[in-house]
């Protein structure tokens, strides 16, 4: 192979990577961008359940250093007062699914009330 | 066991306890009455001495609140997310403008005009709690008048079982918690809105509670406008009277009174939205009766008007 030859290879070769390192570095580009409209598709339809998903979790958080805190103030009714928190921030997660709350009352068959709900 | 009750006027209406041992009464209203109060002097919006109040001016910058009042303000901005913003913590302003910035007994004669004031980025969204420490914008005010009888409610109620062992029934207003062991003969709440008005009557499991929010109590005139306290935080202004009264029934007096002011604000979406949370009764300005969610259908024996169950997919 005369020297013109092995030149004329080495451009050749050297155009095939580079038009190769084209084609890859779009394809990164193009499922890159087609992934970022994926996630921006799915953050806008989630951005409600994303948010409070996540501040519930930061909530359950704040709930436990309020416990902490509380408990180093070692006074009895702080001490209740952390507790029901964490419990009722459990609640508050569960609550957020469908139906998560049935089953709270049902028919009475007493003649007798305990209390009257009216609104305040 | 006998079960034993004692009714007392609280916060401009009334509380009811009743204990399911009749000897541990009068222990059980000493804790009511000591859990209250250092509730009120905590939140209460309308005593100057309120660690409410008494932070206030130093919100903005910053500043370390006490255990109860975080745990009383974290469920305000629980409630806010789990009713995208309805029920939101920071709409002391928007009461102050329409005039609810005293005792409701105060409110009655005064009939300045109103003033709507609304917040372009929801206020919860604003403010900030860590651990105990908060930060509010300046330009907001606290008030946890939506949620703080309904937690205390759940608060006070599960403290007398804690020290007492008994089973507990505590109204605040007609925010209905209970604790404990249950009766025999289970517990029996009525919802009504008024005497002569339809009534319904359930058992509520025990540990759980009912809650009514009402656009018919706690009304004033301002400005020849009839006002009222649940506030809608997208205009400022009191949620349009679609429903009378909704009721709810959940796991914490805290989620029922959440969900049931934000079903006032729904107006007529209301039906749809609680049937996928939680069994409730809405009552419209015709008093006509709506049960969703698995609220026990009422008996018409008594009633002059329709009772229908409704079923939202």
């Amino acid at each position: 192979m005369n020297g013109i030859r092995k030149a004329w290879l080495r451009t050749r070769l050297a155009t095939a990577m580079v038009v190769a390192m084209s084609v890859g570095a779009t394809g990164v580009v193009v499922s890159g961008i087609a992934a970022g409209i994926q996630d921006a598709t799915a953050s806008t339809t989630t951005t409600e359940t994303t948010t409070t998903a996540t501040s519930t979790t930061e909530s359950t958080t704040e709930a436990e250093s309020t416990t902490e805190a509380e408990t180093t103030e070692s006074t009895s009714s702080s001490d209740t007062t952390a507790e029901d928190s964490s419990a009722t921030t459990e609640s508050a997660t569960e609550a957020s699914s469908e139906s998560a709350e049935s089953g709270a009352v049902s028919e009475s068959t007493s003649s007798e009330s305990d209390a009257t709900s009216s609104g305040s | 066991m006998m079960r034993a009750a004692r009714e007392w006027h609280l916060w401009s209406t009334t509380a009811r306890l009743v204990v399911d041992r009749e000897d541990a009464l009068e222990d059980a209203l000493e804790i009511a009455h000591r859990e209250l109060a250092r509730i009120d002097m905590v939140a209460s919006r309308f005593r100057a001495d309120s660690e409410l109040n008494r932070i206030a001016a130093r919100q903005a910058s910053g500043v370390t609140v006490s255990g109860l009042l975080a745990v009383l303000i974290r469920r305000g901005v629980e409630a806010a997310q789990l009713t995208g913003g309805l029920v939101d913590p920071t709409l002391g302003r928007s009461m102050n403008g329409i005039g609810y910035d005293r005792d409701i007994r105060l409110v009655l004669g005064d009939d300045r005009p109103v003033r709507a004031v609304i917040s372009s980025r929801p206020g919860w969204q604003s403010m900030q709690l860590r651990g105990r420490y908060l930060t509010v914008p300046g330009h907001l005010a606290l008030d946890l008048g939506a949620t703080a009888k309904a937690v205390a409610a759940d608060l006070v109620a599960g403290e007398i079982t804690r020290r007492l062992g008994c089973g507990v029934l505590l109204s605040l207003g007609g925010d209905i918690a209970t604790a404990g062991p249950e009766p025999a003969d289970g517990w029996h709440v009525t919802v009504q809105d008024a005497p002569g008005e339809p009534a319904g009557r359930v058992q509520v499991r025990a540990g759980a509670a009912v809650a009514t929010s009402s656009t018919v109590r706690r009304r004033w005139l301002r400005g020849g406008e009839q006002m009222h306290h649940i506030l809608d935080p997208r205009t400022g202004r009191p949620a349009a009277p679609v429903w009378r009264t909704v009721s709810v029934a959940a796991s914490s007096c805290f989620l029922a009174n959440s969900f049931a002011t934000a079903a006032i604000i729904h107006g007529d979406a209301a039906p749809g939205w609680l049937a996928r949370r939680a069994p409730a009764r809405l009552v419209d300005q015709h008093g006509r009766v709506i049960t969703v969610g698995g609220w026990p259908t009422e008996s018409t024996a008594d009633q002059d008007v329709p009772v229908e169950e409704v079923r939202h997919g």
